[in-house]
């Protein structure tokens, strides 16, 4: 009790320090706080109504897009989606010059190394990895693998150095010659979801769900300042091109400018209209121009010196995803989670109520993957359409025993889709049919122990179609008594008893 | 945690546990990680500021100077327009 007492002493006294400091702090910042940017730049004359006129559509991604980067070059530009592709764009004329297949089809990041020679992605598998794609082909360059979350953001400061962003709320300089770990910048308390390197690439920004903005020494690995403000996570952070200024876009559906020097918030980007959260922003090359792209839909663009909106660049059918503005300031690049959603609404134009997903072809013969399938039944639903999601193992993994682990892997993708299942069973002519419903994945797991689902009051719109692909054109069948092994082996019994209808 | 229509930003924007100061475990970890708070916010504290309107005053200088070389704010010449589509030509 000595101890404890002593130690509780000490904790008392820095609470008491930590206190006092940030109220230093505070008082610090408020003493300079003579004005704010908006009113400062009374005198500067309006820019009027910023209008770009879209040039390019570049079509090439079967997924939604979730990031991209500009190469140094202006001309190139290079794109990552949830197909499991990283595609290389020459933007003059549209065309892709280079096809990057990923191990993980869950991509967050991208970058374009300043040399065009390299290109990195990573997400949640919480690697980065590095290609070369000067070589004749793709080649894999190094796999960056210390994290322990996602890879949100990751730049190049050369052929021999990347920095990362994770949700294990840390930051990561690299070697990649020696594919090690060089600094660890830890301070945020959150997931962390962006980085920005500054000008003189001495320093490097990052925001994070904790809604702080930091500023670190590259090279020292400490944190120089703190930005706070934003009332959510901050996705999406840039630095003001003479790199004394750095802006930050958040889920609180606001951007902000932070002038470093004085160490405070000194413009707030909000409009009562946009209810939309955050995902990405850009500046043009002047820093005047703040291109921020919103769940909305929209690319908004604000005058970064008076604070107001003047110009928006609409045309996604979705969620804008990122966006980025080359080192020529000719253009502006937008990329969307629209890529993939016109397909639902194509098929109901169609007359069709149901869309089969899964189906076993598919899977092996156009390698689409779990992953892939479960999205697409998620977006599926999403749209109101009924899904039939086929799952099934092959004849070797039925021969190896583990069709269980195989089947399951495929349901729980399904289930992560946020889907509302119900269970059931049909008996009809194929007698492979199993009906499965849940909810939330957090029900799903409890499916796995055999509680029942709670939510059984809307009608299925899901139906699990077990198919072994064993089965198909081999003259074998699935005998009732395997689809009950199957049944039994998952607690399906219980369920098929209490729901059977 | 808000909701979002896309699956995975759900499932993994918050994946991380939040680190809490708890006063209740007052195991030598807690006060390691107080120790590093206090010398961060020192670190932060000491640093020098200028006034808002100074910085306010050198950004708008900076946009002013750079005005010119911003395509995207003047505008460029068709003739000079990398992303336009080129059509053509037609020998008559």
């Amino acid at each position: 009790t000595v101890i404890m007492a002593a130690e509780k002493a000490e904790m008392d006294a820095l609470k008491k320090e930590c206190d006092g400091l940030r109220a230093q702090i505070e008082a610090a910042r408020k003493a300079v706080n003579d004005t704010t940017m908006t009113a400062a730049a009374n005198g500067v004359a309006p820019l009027g109504r910023v209008q770009l006129k879209l040039r390019k559509s570049l079509k090439g991604h079967l997924a939604k897009i979730y990031a991209m980067h500009w190469s140094e070059d202006s001309r190139q530009m290079v794109s990552a989606s949830q197909d499991g592709k990283l595609l290389v764009w020459d933007t003059f004329t549209g065309n892709k010059l280079v096809a990057v297949p990923l191990k993980s089809a869950w991509v967050m990041s991208v970058a374009f190394a300043p040399s065009a020679n390299l290109v990195a992605s990573g997400g949640l598998d919480n690697i980065c990895t590095v290609y070369n794609i000067k070589a004749a082909s793709p080649k894999t360059l190094r796999e960056l693998d210390a994290h322990t979350g996602y890879l949100s953001c990751c730049r190049f400061l050369s052929d021999s150095e990347i920095l990362t962003a994770s949700g294990d709320t840390t930051c990561v300089l690299w070697d990649l010659e020696t594919g090690k770990q060089k600094m660890v910048y830890t301070n945020h308390i959150g997931d962390c979801m962006s980085l920005a390197l500054s000008p003189d690439m001495n320093m490097f920004i990052s925001g994070a769900c904790d809604s702080l903005a930091k500023l670190w020494d590259l090279r020292e690995g400490t944190c120089k300042q703190t930005f706070s403000g934003h009332t959510s996570d901050i996705n999406a952070i840039s630095f003001f091109p003479s790199g004394n200024a750095i802006i930050t876009g958040s889920d609180d559906c606001s951007c902000k400018m932070y002038d470093l020097r004085s160490d405070q918030e000194v413009t707030d980007y909000t409009d009562a209209t946009l209810n939309a959260g955050v995902t990405s922003l850009a500046l043009s090359n002047s820093g005047r121009l703040i291109f921020a792209g919103y769940d909305d839909f929209n690319c908004h663009i604000w005058d970064s010196l008076k604070g107001e909106k003047v110009g928006v660049l609409s045309g996604h059918d979705n969620r804008v995803s990122c966006t980025g503005v080359p080192a020529d300031g000719m253009g502006v690049c937008t990329g969307s989670w629209d890529s993939f959603l016109k397909l639902p609404a194509m098929i109901q134009d169609c007359g069709a109520d149901w869309v089969i997903l899964g189906h076993s072809e598919r899977r092996h013969v156009f390698g689409e993957s779990d992953e892939l399938i479960g999205q697409k039944v998620a977006h599926a639903l999403e749209n109101d359409l009924g899904v039939i999601a086929c799952i099934g193992e092959k004849l070797e993994e039925r021969e190896a025993g583990t069709t269980e682990e195989v089947v399951y892997a495929q349901t729980q993708v399904i289930a992560v889709g946020k889907i509302l299942f119900a269970l059931k069973l049909i008996i009809g002519k194929n007698d492979a049919l199993i009906v499965l419903s849940f909810s939330h994945c957090i029900i799903m797991l409890e499916l796995k122990r055999c509680c029942v689902t709670e939510n059984v009051n809307d009608w299925e719109k899901v139906v699990l179609a077990y198919e072994p692909v064993w089965a198909i054109g081999t003259g074998k069948t699935a005998s009732p008594e395997q689809v009950t092994t199957e049944k039994e082996e998952r607690g399906f019994g219980c369920f098929v008893s209490k729901r059977f209808r | 945690m808000q909701e979002r229509s896309g699956f995975a930003q759900c499932q993994f924007k918050h994946s991380c546990l939040k680190v809490e100061m708890s006063s209740k475990t007052l195991s030598s970890g807690s006060i390691a990680q107080a120790r590093r708070t206090v010398q961060q916010l020192r670190r932060e504290a000491r640093i020098e500021r200028i006034k808002v309107s100074k910085a306010s005053s050198d950004l708008m200088r900076y946009c002013g100077e750079h005005a010119k070389n911003d395509p995207l704010l003047m505008g460029i010449p068709t003739s000079e327009n990398p992303f336009k589509d080129k059509k053509p030509c037609t020998v008559l």
